[in-house]
């Protein structure tokens, strides 16, 4: 079953913020499990599996995130943006409950749903609102490494 | 020490006397410095502080009586002896040199004494490369050097010097500027350290290889590698660390003995790393575990090009008294930093991981570690932990649902449902977290915390009149324990009220499948100590009559998601008339979750489903909500079947 074609890690998933780009190799991985893996006859074991490791990743990794953004005052800084993001992550597990629910009641396309989910979140999520988080922080620990020390680099800086 | 020019006019005397303090100060802060770092010259120190009261005293003296020219010369005269005694006392050598162009002012004896020189070879001369030569390496004083320039002082710059009988010796050099005249001068201590410095080598060689084949060991390939990793970081170049264990050395050792296994491990040696480049690193872990690390690389074409470079070597044959034996080859396995951010110990343990997984893809290959895989085991085993501590911590809390008989217009109990109240993700649902407790042993904690909860919220019910069912969603894994029925007794035997419960368990309908038999067993026994059994989410496994036969539940509960599409959902409908139907034909009760509406309502009643739980009764409510929500209630006028009309 290997017709299907894998997503690599690429740099343009990076947001630079190391702990946030090893977590979202879970994103990619189980994205690529439900893709290699949709066609088999039975994927019950498969979905249960995948959903069931997507909502500890909502827990595990959005904490994370969220961490970050109370540490750096991303929400005093830019509201507007932090407000969508925090809105974006409390979307994810309701979805994946809902994707839960309808593989286990039978729905058809339950599989492709979550496929397509995933791709989407991958591409609007990750590669968009995270960038600007990434970002953010990155920001944040030039100017913080900047401050420590002054001398050095100053006319880079300026 | 230079005869000091005396009896010069007395703006020339003031100058000596800054001159004179300015060295002073220098040896001082030397002498601080060289006690922090050696801890040992505390006569130094005393005396340079001795010497300075004294200097801060007579100059105050001097500048009373500056017209005095004699007073001053004389001062001048015992500073300058003062001075020239600590600089010739210390047991270090030291020297005072220009700094521009590094010719040497003044060396105490000991300097001359230490480095086999007399006085007239040193005074006078560079210590730049083609002058005294006392540094073994020119980078290492350029280094020195610039550090001086930069920061004004030099502290334990560790060096190699040569004596004049050319041997060499390793050194602690401390050195710092001070401006005289104009002239910018430096004071250099030098503190020998070689016997150390041997002992730590010797020790650091044996500590970091293995003795049998010369290479570096784990202590050191850490080492490296985070060394590699700092590069990476720069560079933005990949570093591979590939674990290899070989394939059949076992069967070299038990046939032809240790000996011939220590020379297949020396010759593997040589082979590795005769394949890499010299950047590279080969080590041995010990037994036949070896790592090499590739850094450096563009991408993974060229880490994998390399790979196969070493399992050819490896797989060719060796040769053992003569004979060429085969049979011998390598499971490699690989992870590369920047994709892999693990620390070097973890970066070591996944290619460990993934040389397992290349052993059990059947040897002889290597297997790229998969981080996103891990990062999923990672991710589930630290939320499990979370959860754990979040139990411990009471950050969970019990809402309980009413279930209504619309036909009547009354509240026959309640859904006890689990929430995370998450410090920073918010209130968490059940489906979100309790999907990953259920197959592990966290199952028995929290179910027993659930019952135990629900149990003390009856209680509190009771003692104001409230007497209803309270059902439980309970983990078919915790109801397996072995003692669960026994346990269960003793949490009733903790109550008055204990053998009339009305605690009823829920079970998922498709777990408890599982295990038919066991489960069976279990309910049982619990029936005996009058606890009610319902059936959850009926209707989403396969063999529900089977089930519904073997497994003696008082209830059946329609699952939500079907009662939610009823309305819309032909199909949807149908099941849900048939589970009404079997609840019918095999006399269990029965109730219908996800009602959101009234029309839902009507419908289920139209059907002949009267117990309802839902949006359209009530949403589920913390414990202390329930009193005033039950003393407000009043049926719904529009809970009507949807054909007939004719109850009240």
């Amino acid at each position: 079953m290997t017709t299907s074609k894998r997503i690599e890690w690429s740099d343009a998933m990076l947001t630079g913020v190391a702990e946030m780009d090893s977590q979202h190799h879970i994103l990619v991985d189980t994205l690529n499990e439900v893709s290699t893996r949709m066609a088999e006859s039975s994927v019950d074991p498969m979905f249960d599996r995948v959903t069931r490791d997507l909502l500890a990743y909502a827990i595990y990794h959005f904490d994370t995130e969220e961490l970050l953004m109370q540490q750096y005052g991303y929400a005093e800084a830019a509201p507007g943006e932090a407000a969508r993001h925090l809105a974006a992550h409390r979307g994810f597990a309701e979805r994946v409950v809902k994707l839960r629910d309808d593989a286990r009641t039978g729905k058809p396309g339950a599989a492709v749903a979550l496929l397509r989910f995933l791709e989407s979140w991958l591409v609007d999520h990750i590669m968009t609102i995270d960038q600007l988080l990434g970002e953010f922080v990155c920001r944040h620990n030039h100017a913080a490494a900047g401050i420590q020390a002054p001398d050095r680099n100053a006319d880079e800086l300026r | 020490m230079a005869e000091l020019p005396i009896g010069a006019g007395e703006g020339e005397a003031r100058a000596e006397i800054v001159r004179l303090n300015k060295i002073i100060q220098a040896l001082m802060n030397r002498a601080e410095r060289s006690t922090e770092v050696q801890g040992s010259d505390f006569t130094l120190f005393e005396t340079a502080i001795m010497l300075e009261e004294r200097v801060r005293a007579r100059t105050v003296e001097l500048e009373a009586a500056l017209a005095e020219k004699e007073r001053v010369s004389v001062a001048l005269r015992k500073s300058e002896a003062q001075f020239a005694a600590i600089f010739n006392m210390t047991p270090d050598p030291i020297a005072l040199t220009r700094l521009r162009d590094g010719v040497v002012m003044e060396a105490s004896r000991s300097f001359t004494k230490y480095f086999g020189l007399d006085e007239a070879e040193v005074v006078g001369r560079t210590t730049l490369p083609g002058g005294l030569d006392i540094w073994v390496s020119a980078e290492e004083r350029q280094g020195w050097r610039e550090l001086l320039e930069r920061t004004g002082e030099v502290v334990g710059f560790q060096a190699q010097m040569r004596r004049r009988d050319g041997s060499q010796v390793t050194v602690l050099v401390s050195s710092r500027v001070f401006e005289a005249g104009g002239e910018q001068y430096v004071v250099t201590d030098i503190h020998d350290i070689s016997v150390q410095a041997r002992r730590t080598a010797y020790l650091e060689g044996i500590a970091s290889h293995d003795p049998l084949t010369g290479l570096p060991n784990r202590l050191l390939i850490a080492d490296r590698l985070a060394q590699a990793i700092g590069r990476s970081r720069r560079s933005g170049l990949h570093v591979a660390v590939c674990y290899l264990d070989l394939d059949g050395f076992k069967e070299i050792n038990d046939s032809l003995g240790h000996a011939a296994g220590d020379r297949v491990l020396v010759e593997v040696a040589r082979r590795l790393r005769a394949c890499v480049r010299s950047g590279d690193t080969v080590a041995r872990l010990g037994g036949d575990e070896f790592v090499v690390l590739l850094s450096d690389l563009i991408d993974d074409n060229e880490c994998v090009a390399a790979i196969d470079r070493l399992l050819v070597a490896v797989g060719q044959p060796y040769d053992l008294d003569g004979q060429a034996r085969g049979g011998i080859s390598a499971s490699i396995g690989i992870t590369v930093f920047p994709t892999d951010q693990g620390d070097p110990d973890t970066l070591i343990r996944h290619a460990d991981h993934a040389m397992y997984a290349a052993k059990q893809a059947g040897k002889n290959r290597h297997h790229l570690f998969d981080t996103g895989h891990e990062q999923r085991q990672v991710a589930r085993q630290a939320t499990l932990r979370r959860l754990s501590e979040a139990l411990g911590r009471g950050e969970f809390c019990l809402h309980y649902q009413p279930q209504v008989n619309c036909r009547l217009g009354k509240v026959v109990g309640f859904e006890a449902l689990i929430r995370w109240r998450h410090p920073r993700l918010g209130l968490l649902a059940p489906a979100e977290f309790i999907p990953l407790i259920e197959d592990t042993d966290l199952a028995g904690p929290f179910g027993e915390w659930v019952i135990g909860t629900v149990l003390a919220q009856s209680d509190a019910w009771r003692r104001v009149g409230v007497e209803l069912q309270i059902s439980v969603n309970t983990f078919i894994r915790h109801l397996l324990e072995v003692d669960f029925s026994r346990k269960l007794a003793a949490m009733l035997n903790g109550y008055s009220w204990g053998g009339r419960s009305l605690l009823q368990l829920e079970l998922v309908e498709t777990a408890a499948l599982k295990e038919l038999k066991t489960v069976r067993a279990v309910v049982e026994e619990c029936r005996e100590i009058g606890i009610a059994f319902s059936l959850d989410d009926f209707g989403t496994g396969y063999s529900t009559l089977a089930h519904l036969r073997h497994l003696p539940a008082d209830e059946i509960k329609i699952d939500q998601s079907f009662v939610a599409q009823m309305l819309e959902s032909v199909e949807d409908r149908v099941i849900v008339e048939a589970v009404i139907g079997l609840s019918q034909a095999f006399g269990r009760s029965l109730v219908a979750e996800g009602a959101e509406t009234t029309a839902h309502v009507s419908a289920l009643l139209a059907l002949g489903c009267n117990v309802v739980q839902g949006y359209a009764v009530a949403r589920p409510m913390p414990a202390e909500d329930m009193l005033p929500w039950l003393q407000g209630f009043q049926p719904d006028l529009g809970w009507q079947p949807l054909s007939d009309a004719d109850d009240d």
